[in-house]
């Protein structure tokens, strides 16, 4: 009974939390949205197709960092065993996934512009495309288990196995001599531009996550209430 | 030094067990070669290219074929464990997971080299392709890509053996964790087709290494969660 209290107060404190950093969230994305379309020079080879970059470097670095922060939430699970921890890693894997599909539609969008092509098989979009797949497979998989324990520790796992395709995705460039942008040249509003829109998707992702834990938290708390009626 | 001693002995006689059970049972190489000589077919009937065009995509096919029968391999080993109840017998033995993982392995990697004897030669006679250039380079290749696809797929068997639907989701989570190692050994194979071959060699070699490497220090460490029940 203490547990399911404790699940109970734990996941009703962070429901204040979002509804209070919505608003503020909303209005930080709303001005980098702004500033991509309002302050961002217009680049002089792509137009105003270029703009996506704002969106699509933001996302895949969301993504990269979901994908690390589930790999130690799944550290923190192996650990210390508590569906906590396993509410972040899950969370933190789902918004993974989908800053990754986000990354490979907007990647397609810029590349159709720039390379005349949707996909190419160049070292870094294949490199994403790999990590997709993996968060795919690893939320299937956690879809295959009724018990949220076993569920854990086999998210947990591949959840590190994932981060193994993080460094070579952020080296596939250097090391492969692709196609894509390494460090491409801006201007310094561009760079200013660029910082606010990952800030800005940053707090947003980082605000879905958080709302999602809460809901895994509660579906945890009625799977066990639901467990202690059965075994009453 | 008896510790160590030890160790090989169970080590050791943790792959005894596997070959023999093989050896008697038959349950895993057979079906492994019948898919992967069926793949090799199916695959070398589509290679009557140019031969650049065929010297560019063999490389990469050949280490599909051999991936996707490795899988199958995996899946069957684990599965036989299951089955005849060794799995919980040996999670009762005081022996470390990371032996057990490590044996498995071994079993994985040799059975894996033992079906790509027959299945190489085969490709190369069907898809009228030479690798033989350089024999050492060849041997280099195939012993990392078989220790990389080997660490991943027995962490990943381990894993899963418990799970009903294990075969399918085997191949849905081994597929993609295994293209690092399939782009390194198809890079590195397709490079071997000439006496001199390319830089292209050496850094699909590397990239093999470090996947190679990578894979067998995460299966060690993880396989003692992969195994709990």
């Amino acid at each position: 009974m203490n547990g399911l209290a404790t699940s109970r107060i734990t996941s009703a404190a962070p429901m204040n939390l979002v509804t209070i950093l919505t608003l503020p969230v909303a209005m930080l994305l709303g001005s980098a949205i702004s500033l991509i379309f309002a302050v961002a020079p217009r680049e002089v080879t792509m137009g105003d197709a270029q703009r996506i970059m704002y969106v699509h470097v933001a996302v895949a670095w969301c993504g990269l960092a979901s994908v690390l922060a589930s790999g130690v939430a799944g550290i923190a699970y192996l650990k210390g065993r508590s569906l906590a921890s396993d509410g972040w890693a899950q969370a933190f894997t789902e918004i993974g996934w989908l800053c990754c599909v986000l990354t490979l539609i907007t990647g397609s969008i810029w590349a159709h512009e720039a390379w005349n092509t949707w996909w190419t098989w160049e070292p870094r979009l294949t490199s994403m495309l790999i990590l997709a797949a993996i968060c795919s497979g690893n939320l299937l998989l956690r879809g295959s288990f009724e018990d949220p324990h076993q569920r854990a520790r086999i998210g947990a796992i591949v959840a590190l196995l994932a981060i193994l395709d993080v460094p070579l995705i952020v080296l596939a460039t250097r090391i492969f001599r692709g196609i894509h942008p390494v460090h491409p040249s801006m201007s310094t509003t561009m760079r200013a531009v660029l910082v606010a829109s990952v800030v800005g998707f940053a707090a947003l992702f980082l605000l879905i996550t958080e709302w999602r834990r809460r809901q895994i938290m509660l579906g945890n708390s009625i799977t066990d209430m639901e467990n202690r009626e059965y075994n009453c | 030094m008896s510790s160590l001693s030890a160790w090989c002995g169970t080590f050791v006689w943790l792959i005894h067990k596997d070959i023999v059970r093989e050896l008697r049972a038959r349950r895993i190489l057979p079906v492994t070669l019948l898919l992967g000589i069926s793949l090799i077919l199916l695959l070398a009937l589509r290679l009557d290219i140019a031969l650049d065009a065929r010297l560019h995509v063999s490389g990469g096919l050949f280490w599909a074929a051999s991936f996707f029968a490795g899988a199958l391999l995996v899946e069957r080993s684990f599965a036989a464990e299951r089955e005849e109840g060794c799995w919980r017998a040996m999670r009762l033995m005081p022996i470390t997971p990371a032996t057990i993982y490590l044996a498995k392995l071994a079993f994985h990697f040799l059975a894996l080299l033992g079906l790509q004897l027959v299945i190489l030669p085969c490709f190369a006679l069907l898809a009228d392709v030479s690798w033989m250039a350089n024999p050492g380079k060849l041997a280099a290749v195939v012993v990392l890509a078989n220790l990389g696809f080997a660490s991943i797929g027995t962490i990943l068997g381990g894993m899963l053996c418990s799970l009903r639907q294990r075969s399918q989701m085997l191949m849905i989570l081994l597929l993609p964790l295994v293209v690092p190692v399939a782009l390194g050994a198809g890079a590195a194979t397709t490079a071997l087709a000439d006496a001199q071959p390319d830089p292209e060699w050496l850094l699909g070699l590397q990239l093999l290494g470090l996947f190679a490497g990578l894979y067998a220090a995460a299966g060690a460490l993880l396989f003692e969660y992969a195994m709990e029940e």
